[in-house]
């Protein structure tokens, strides 16, 4: 039996990249989680107001929400903008993590914010504002995806770690039964900057 | 935030038992010493001392937050805390005169430094720092009253590390309702940031072009192959 020739093996190659294009729609864990436990001090800090995502110009709004009594942490209402969970740390806190929920979409208002964190890499930047103004950048170091089937590591949420930002938001395929994605993306990054 | 007629019935409850102990040490100081845990351990000593201190960090950060929190609920708690820790610490300084210890007039170094720490937050910052400080102070400051009771020499003493444990452990309870109000009682267990499925949508359908051209010319160079493989046959003899 004669092998295919160069023609051949291309066009094969052409296909079955095509075939993972449409199927491999999930994302995947990328670089490195952000260790290492703080030094406390005193901190000079405020609540985020602001965040400019990575390849993004306008400065999306940050505003403050809470944990529900069912541990849900939901997003504002508001697709474009994204909340801030106030019991974790604020920005320029010397220990713990920064957390910032945003929507991927919403039923009646499309697309939201965090959607651009589908295509987030290690080494891209992002901008947070806070409240008085100062910002701090930060660089991502690595993504993780979790299922939601569970519940979320409370690891991402420690008080102690070394400062750091997590963005999180839905990932996954959607169900169009339960009107839910079926995982949880958390984009890590650390500060590069003081607030300044 | 808590209900005003929660947190009145806890006010009046607090004030019960701290009119209470007010009351008891008084007999206590009136009445003749007994025999019997009557003097001072070097525990009880550092007990006074140590509630003492706590005390009046406790005092300070109630007078900071009462100006300063967003929440109208920490700031009303606040107020409380201060009233309260003031009453407490009267008693202390009576024993403390009673048994001739000497007490700071400041917190210590590890509670003014922690104090410090609250002084740059502002707004919702500032409310989440100051009750999470707050709880973790007050669960230290149970541990120490916890140890005063069960191995304290004077009786007047331990009935005062008791009538604290009391005092705090409200300020516990009221600081987990203040949190839970806050949304921060515990870390979230899942997170709701997608409900249209549109981004999804996007995201396949901005893959389905460069998909379909990769295909075309996939079967396109197939086919060159086919019709190559086709014409070596019919040239070979």
């Amino acid at each position: 039996m004669r092998l295919p020739g160069g023609f051949g093996v291309a066009g094969t190659i052409c296909l079955i990249v095509a075939g993972m294009l449409v199927a491999h729609a999930q994302l995947g864990d990328t670089g490195e989680v952000p260790g290492g436990r703080a030094h406390s001090g005193p901190a000079d800090s405020t609540p985020p107001a602001g965040i400019r995502l990575p390849g993004g110009h306008e400065d999306v709004p940050v505003v403050s929400i809470g944990v529900a009594g069912s541990g849900q942490l939901e997003p504002p209402e508001e697709v474009r903008h994204v909340g801030w969970w106030r019991g974790g740390a604020a920005l320029g806190d010397t220990a713990g993590t920064v957390v910032l929920a945003g929507h991927v979409d919403a039923e009646r208002q499309g697309v939201g914010s965090f959607a651009a964190l589908w295509h987030a890499k290690p080494g891209q930047t992002v901008t947070v504002r806070g409240a008085d103004h100062r910002t701090v950048r930060y660089r991502i170091t690595g993504t993780r995806v979790y299922p939601r089937t569970a519940s979320l590591p409370a690891s991402i949420f420690a008080g102690d770690a070394a400062p750091r930002l997590a963005l999180i938001t839905c990932a996954g395929g959607f169900d169009r039964r339960t009107r839910h994605y079926t995982d949880t993306l958390v984009v890590y990054a650390v500060p590069i900057s003081t607030p300044r | 935030m808590i209900s005003r007629r929660h947190a009145g019935v806890r006010l009046a409850t607090r004030a019960a038992v701290i009119a209470g102990a007010v009351a008891l040490a008084g007999v206590a100081l009136a009445a003749p010493a007994s025999a019997a845990g009557t003097s001072t351990s070097a525990g009880d000593e550092n007990w006074l001392v140590a509630a003492h201190q706590t005390n009046l960090a406790e005092m300070a950060a109630g007078r900071d937050a009462s100006r300063y929190a967003n929440d109208r609920g920490v700031r009303g708690f606040a107020e409380d805390l201060v009233t309260e820790h003031a009453a407490l610490d009267q008693k202390i300084i009576e024993l403390a005169k009673k048994y001739d210890v000497f007490l700071p007039k400041t917190p210590t170094t590890a509670q003014s430094r922690a104090l410090a720490a609250l002084q740059g937050k502002e707004g919702e910052a500032y409310d989440t720092a100051w009750v999470k400080a707050r709880t973790a102070s007050h669960r230290q400051a149970q541990a120490l009253n916890q140890r005063e009771i069960d191995t304290g020499n004077a009786a007047d003493v331990r009935t005062a590390a008791r009538d604290t444990r009391a005092t705090e452990q409200d300020h516990l309870e009221s600081l987990s309702d203040l949190a839970a109000d806050l949304g921060i009682s515990h870390p979230p267990a899942e997170v709701t940031g997608g409900t249209g499925g549109q981004a999804a949508a996007q995201l396949a359908a901005s893959r389905r072009l460069p998909a379909a051209i990769l295909a075309v010319i996939g079967l396109a160079l197939i086919g060159t192959e086919l019709g190559l493989a086709r014409r070596r046959r019919r040239a070979a003899p």
